[in-house]
């Protein structure tokens, strides 16, 4: 791996565990703000709060990908390839579960997110190591 | 295109339409079946049933995948890195929604699975109008 691509890992590492941590202190702030707000407005102004660093860890994903060596973004590209199948079994077989009231899940979709991330991650390892 | 890629799109075609009018027959003899069935197995295997056919669809489309050109994959395999990213960002934007009590979608979790394979799809062109 050449030294600019581990410096871009590297600043991407840094970047990505800062904005996990304001995530992490946003939807904490939020969920405590949540039960004193009242209007349409403000709430939804709350719920979208932890969207703005998950929005930020997505542009610095996107930035690093750019950076990355062919073989890397291969990994990475083919890892979200099979995050994605899972993804979609995973969405479908729960929606039917849940719209054939075997399974009532509370809010399944913050919980879908986590997942596809997850599968994301296992998929890139199990196709390139831990590089 | 080679005459290969060509017969193995044909193939495809066939495999994944096949699939999907299996899915449309299974998910409504599932429906109908599962009228005054009372939680259970049963339930459940009905409510999963629908998942054999789009099981099938993926197979099909790895096949396909595997019979691609090397640009061809290329472009299927950063199409769904792209999708995947905006897909985690879309998830985690309901779910919060969701979990403030902003929006209440019903089978959020059944469409993001047609929304996935369609946002897929649709960054597939993009990059291949882009190429």
């Amino acid at each position: 791996m050449s030294e600019r691509i581990r410096k871009a890992k590297r600043r991407y590492t840094v970047t990505t565990m800062s904005v996990m941590l304001a995530y992490l202190a946003i939807v904490f702030i939020a969920s405590q703000l949540e039960d004193h707000v009242t209007g349409t407005a403000a709430l939804t102004a709350l719920a979208l709060a932890p969207v703005i660093p998950m929005a930020a860890a997505c542009v610095f994903y996107l930035r690093v990908h750019r950076q990355m060596d062919e073989r890397e973004q291969r990994i990475n590209a083919n890892a979200a390839g099979a995050a994605l199948i899972v993804g979609l079994l995973t969405a479908t077989a729960g929606g039917f579960l849940q719209s054939f009231g075997v399974i009532a899940l509370e809010d399944p979709m913050l919980w879908f997110g986590s997942l596809l991330i997850l599968a994301w991650g296992f998929a890139r390892i199990a196709m390139g190591g831990f590089d | 295109m080679s005459e290969r890629i060509k017969k193995a799109g044909k193939r495809y075609l066939l495999e994944f339409g096949g699939a999907m009018t299996l899915y449309v027959v299974v998910l409504f003899a599932s429906i109908y079946a599962a009228k005054g069935i009372e939680q259970g197995p049963t339930l459940t295997a009905l409510a999963l049933a629908p998942i054999a056919p789009v099981v099938l669809a993926c197979i099909a489309f790895f096949r396909f995948y595997l019979n691609m050109d090397e640009r061809e994959r290329r472009i299927h395999a950063d199409a769904a890195a792209f999708s995947l990213v905006i897909g985690i960002f879309a998830a985690l934007t309901l779910g919060f929604l969701h979990s403030f009590g902003v929006f209440k979608f019903e089978w959020d979790m059944l469409w993001f699975g047609p929304f996935l394979i369609g946002l897929w799809g649709a960054v597939r062109c993009v990059l291949r109008l882009r190429d």
